[in-house]
């Protein structure tokens, strides 16, 4: 009898394994055609005018290109506009290519560049992107291949807002605007062909592409959240390209396969630690280098970063074209250990052991207790252990509160914090400087808190600098700009690490992919499938 | 089974987890090979070696120390977890099961209204809100779980208020707080410690599974439950990562249900 | 009947609960959206259009007030989607992965149960009742990786994660049914057990039928009652289950939903899906109540 209930017992999970049976064995790559990109999380919106995600900006680009776009120095250069000129202080006059054509058939001209910026400046569609074009008084055709905007004063940034994908101009205003979000028309490489699923968008090649129509055949950008299975999926030959989303400590899990590449140009992610100047021992110059000195980011780079990005003495890379040398500062924890000293830190010998529990063994005092305050994204806040130890060295007890999003940005733009660790995902337009150390940009009740000089950093010389740079030309700017870096760089406002590269993953199938410093997916209008 | 209750077999396998465990706890820095916080960027994510037995971690981390640390927090954070509910949950399943009426139907309908959602819900909502730290957990986790202590007791006070020595002590005119605690509440004692000793392994749990969800101790701070959330990221590089210290969890929930079961039966007249 | 009378108290309850608590927590959705966006006047007006500036117990009308008339939107600017969508998308997929974890945990803890009950005191009585307790032992969020090694990487039979076909269920089901598998196998063994010792069965044997019709026929089928009691007790707890289940697994069900609500801070999504899983508690034990009340006066009749 017991060998019959062990008997149906077995029988029961025979027939468990046989759902999973016809897998082994089952490897669908080789029928597939297409190329097949994974991303990080559903894209929140195919608008690119609403859209504030990363991953939704990428996608959408890739439908909707915009006038300009960014070259490998972070200028702007003529994407669907064939070439620009400033007219004088206040108008810009820009000319389309010839023939350039909608993912419907209708032919794009100015009016609908006009359509597309009235819709955004008169707010009629609520995007945040809005308040960067306030400078624009109003866009004025000229012809249908020319167009004129009117600004309200001198406004340089104004060419790198014009990276906002062009619509046709029946989607700039309500109600039509609305279909942008999940059935978006523009003209870029790849048209929009239906959202299968919440996770699986499908894009088609565009023959009325200007550059040509690409040469791959189908394109399906697959969400996946979880990072095993990303690679996973690539090692198994299911997926072709992922941007990004893979965390580098996985890198060697993926390189073991001979046949999937990983390329990638320095970026301009800007990683950096945010301080608080306010008040507290932050607010003393000799405590914030000192901190600066302390930290060696070498070894990250190397050993957490595997070579995907470069150590950073400012907000701009070194490749972009207001770069300016500057000092930086050095790992040199005597010196650290110096300035504290003179900011009057005293304490014992460096090398005090940080309680990185309360129940680990009892450390010596050490000089000066900070808190560091980072999301829950495990790699970053692995990257704070390794300060934590860097600062212990010197006699700074770094404690590490990991917070959950919301809770984490309320308490940054409060101004609830010590330091925090940051990464401002593109650093293309110089004037984000302005808008992240200038004075009136501190967060406050006038504001609503939306501020981005969370530092709380106060100089009047810089204001001025970098105001005026938002006035003049493109070599006076690049002056401004020098002189406010080194400002930046004596005061350290926030301590700079690195630049981040966005690494493109490709598979032996996907060929001639050039991956873009900025982490666009533009390159797949020129790369093609292999044959299988 | 050879002996019962605690001699059994199964007990005595509760008993020594549970002494091993606070050895370890209590010894962890002179056990443990190195210290917790040390950093090796160049030995991150290495497989079990001589230098080190379970392998490492994120950061060159070594995974036998953050193991043997680990216990420290598992059995504070599972100790206070319990004695704190269950303080909270005696007082007041104690109060409602005396006082009756009005009092112990606002007591059910609270018990009511917390049960009536998952309790990991709660305590994401708490540690969102204050932010994790080792007190924010325990501060969570009895916050969720003090109603099995609450009933427990209250059914017992139900059952015994009506005795007659209860009646006598009214008659001579002791107070309710003396009759509660001389009277009614050892009674209780009996199922409360087995309840308690259950308790420990449900609070390790429980706060493993906060660590995971990234909601439980600090950043850097050696906790199981955090070992695994790590491991589970590296689970192509690094498998020993998520296995160890989940063993770890479940070998001490295993011993300390075995002790609960031991405790139960030698409580219980009645032999199984 | 007084359980029914403080059904919708409790519903009542919780909601208020939550709703307290998400005006405790700091942050809100539109700074989470804008949070690394230039400063923006709007942000007022943004936050307006959601009502984000009213009082919570004003939100908490207005949540109700949506949810009566079907009209229930996320509290996420500026495109508010539909929440009763979402949820009707996530829903099936829980009650799937609970529906599928409590057929794993039968499938186990039935013939586990038998066999030791009808072996009793011998080495398959104490083997299954080892397994059983180790069972119950095993954190999920360890279980779930420690398959996924196994089966997913190593031998490559299963996927890793997400819900896209019928095997992808496999692994998240047999995480979370493990430990109730393990839990039922000692009810299923210690119900066998009782009803073996009851006359009938003896009677039964006497009469001559075969050892497996006795098994079987007669004794699963009175054992079975407590077993389904259990069951409906437990049923709760695999609810709570399933979140961490479904966050190693990706698995898109209403745990996900609900994680990735308060992470948005999406007020209106997170009180929705609280308020689906207070009704599904509620219904539980509800049901629960009213069979171990059908059962009892049986029970006891014998």
């Amino acid at each position: 009898m017991s060998s019959t209930v062990i008997g149906r017992a077995c029988f029961v999970l025979a027939a468990l394994a046989a759902t999973g049976a016809p897998l082994v064995g089952c490897h669908p790559e080789h029928s597939r055609e297409g190329i097949v990109v994974l991303v990080e999380s559903v894209p929140d919106s195919l608008d690119a005018r609403l859209t504030l995600t990363t991953v939704g900006q990428r996608v959408a680009q890739l439908i909707s290109p915009g006038l300009v776009t960014f070259d490998d120095e972070g200028q702007p250069v003529g994407d669907l506009a064939r070439e620009y000129r400033m007219l004088d202080s206040r108008t810009l006059e820009l000319t389309l290519r010839d023939r350039l054509t909608f993912h419907d058939g209708s032919p794009l001209t100015s009016e609908d560049v006009k359509a597309t910026f009235e819709g955004m400046i008169s707010r009629a569609v609520p995007s945040p992107r809005a308040d960067k074009l306030e400078a624009i008084e109003r866009v004025e055709v000229t012809a249908p291949l020319t167009v004129r905007i009117h600004l309200k004063r001198p406004y340089a940034p104004i060419l790198s807002e014009l990276s906002l994908g062009i619509l046709p101009r029946s989607r700039a205003l309500p109600p039509d605007a609305a279909k942008q979000d999940r059935e978006p028309i523009g003209a870029g490489p790849f048209r929009f062909a239906g959202q299968l699923d919440e996770e699986h968008l499908l894009l088609l090649p565009f023959e009325g592409y200007y550059r040509g129509k690409p040469r791959i055949t189908k394109l399906l950008i697959r969400t996946v959240r979880d990072q095993t299975t990303l690679v996973l999926e690539l090692l198994k030959g299911r997926a072709d390209l992922v941007v990004g989303a893979v965390s580098p400590p996985l890198f060697p899990a993926l390189l073991a396969d001979g046949r999937i590449r990983i390329r990638s140009r320095p970026g301009s992610a800007y990683a950096y630690l945010g301080l608080n100047l306010r008040s507290g021992p932050l607010a003393d110059a000799r405590v914030r280098r000192a901190i600066c000195h302390a930290i060696d980011v070498e070894p990250l780079l190397q050993a957490k970063l595997h070579g995907v990005a470069e150590p950073a003495t400012g907000m701009l890379p070194r490749w972009h074209w207001a770069y300016a040398k500057k000092n930086g500062c050095r790992h040199d924890a005597a010196r650290a250990v110096q300035l504290l000293q003179e900011a009057g830190y005293a304490g014992p010998q460096a090398g005090a052991e940080p309680p990185s529990a309360s129940l680990a063994s009892p450390a010596p005092r050490p000089r000066l207790h900070l808190t560091l305050k980072t999301s829950t994204d495990r790699f970053r806040k692995s990257i704070a252990l390794v300060f934590q130890e860097q600062l212990a060295a010197v006699g700074i007890d770094l404690e590490i509160r990991s917070l959950e999003a919301g809770t984490f940005f309320n308490d940054v733009r409060k101004g609830n914090f010590e330091l925090f660790g940051l990464v401002w995902s593109q650093v293309l337009e110089p004037d984000l400087m302005r808008w992240v150390f200038s004075s009136s940009n501190i967060p406050g009740p006038e504001n609503a808190f939306g501020g981005l000089n969370r530092m709380g950093y106060r100089n009047e010389r810089l204001d001025e600098v970098l105001d005026r740079a938002t006035r003049v030309e493109r070599e006076e700017r690049k002056q401004l700009y020098a002189e406010a870096q080194a400002m930046i760089d004596a005061d350290l406002p926030c301590i700079p690490l690195w630049h981040e590269r966005s690494p493109a993953v490709l598979s032996a199938r996907l060929q001639e992919y050039e991956p873009s410093p900025h982490g666009y997916l533009q390159p797949l209008a020129g790369a093609r499938e292999a044959a299988p | 089974m050879s002996g019962r209750g605690l001699q059994s077999a199964r007990g005595r396998f509760g008993v020594a987890v549970a002494v091993a465990l606070f050895f370890v706890a209590a010894a962890a820095p002179l056990i443990a090979p190195g210290r917790p916080s040390a950093i090796d960027l160049n030995a991150e994510l290495q497989p079990p070696s001589a230098r080190h037995p379970l392998g490492t971690g994120e950061n060159g981390l070594d995974v036998l120390t953050h193991l043997v640390y680990g216990a420290r927090v598992s059995l504070w954070v599972s100790v206070f977890v319990v004695a704190l509910s269950g303080a909270v949950g005696v007082l007041l399943g104690g109060i409602a099961g005396y006082a009756g009426g009005i009092v112990d139907e606002a007591l059910m309908r609270s018990v009511d209204v917390l049960l009536a959602f998952p309790g990991i819900l709660l305590a994401i909502f708490i540690t969102a809100v204050l932010g994790p730290s080792l007190r924010n957990v325990v501060f969570a986790l009895a916050l969720t779980g003090w109603t099995g202590y609450a009933r427990l007791v209250r059914s017992q006070v139900l059952t015994l208020r009506e005795r007659d020595y209860v009646r006598a002590a009214q008659a001579l005119g002791a107070g309710h707080w003396r009759i509660l605690a001389r009277h009614l509440l050892p009674n209780a004692a009996g199922p409360l410690i087995v309840q308690a000793t259950f308790g420990i392994p449900a609070a390790m749990l429980a706060e493993a599974s906060l660590s995971f969800l990234g909601l439980g101790v600090p950043p850097g701070t050696p906790s199981w439950g955090a070992l695994v959330d790590q491991g589970t990221q590296y689970l192509l590089l690094a498998p020993h990562v998520a296995l160890f210290p989940g063993l770890a969890i479940a070998l001490a929930v295993l011993g300390f249900n075995f002790l609960g079961d031991a405790v139960r039966d030698a409580m219980d007249p009645k032999a199984s | 009947m007084r359980r029914l009378a403080g059904t919708p108290l409790a519903i009542a309850g919780s909601l208020l609960l939550v709703s307290l608590f998400l005006d405790l927590v700091p942050g809100d959705p539109v700074e989470l959206m804008l949070g690394e966006q230039a400063p923006s006047i709007d942000r007022q007006a943004l936050r307006h259009s959601v009502g984000l500036d009213r009082p919570w117990y004003a939100q908490l009308w207005l949540f109700l007030e949506q949810l009566a008339t079907g009209q229930l939107r996320s509290s996420l600017p500026p495109f508010q989607r539909k929440v009763l969508p979402q949820i009707w998308a996530a829903l099936p997929n829980t009650l799937l992965l609970t529906f599928a974890a409590i057929v794993v945990a039968v499938l186990i803890a039935v013939p586990l149960g038998v066999a030791a009950a009808s072996r009793k005191g011998s080495a398959v009585d104490h083997g299954a009742m080892a397994i059983a307790v180790a069972g119950v032992a095993l954190p999920r969020f360890w279980l779930g990786p420690m398959l996924i090694i196994l089966f997913a990487i190593k031998l490559d039979w299963l996927p890793v994660s997400g819900a896209e076909s019928a095997r992808h269920l496999v692994l998240p089901a047999i995480t979370l049914g493990t430990a109730l598998a393990a839990f039922l196998s000692r009810v299923t063994r210690a119900s066998m057990l009782d009803v073996l010792r009851e006359e009938y069965v003896t009677v039964s044997r006497a009469k001559g039928l075969s050892a497996w019709a006795v098994l079987w026929k007669h004794a699963f089928r009175n054992a079975l009652l407590p077993i389904i009691t259990v069951l409906g007790l437990e049923l709760g707890a695999l609810l709570g289950g399933a979140i961490v289940t479904e966050k190693v697994f990706a698995w898109p069900g209403m745990g996900t939903l609900l994680l990735s609500g308060i992470e948005k801070r999406d007020y209106n999504l997170v009180r929705a899906v609280v308020l689906v899983f207070t009704l599904c508690y509620v219904a539980i034990n509800t049901l629960t109540d009213l069979v171990y009340a059908a059962v009892d006066p049986r029970v006891r009749h014998r």
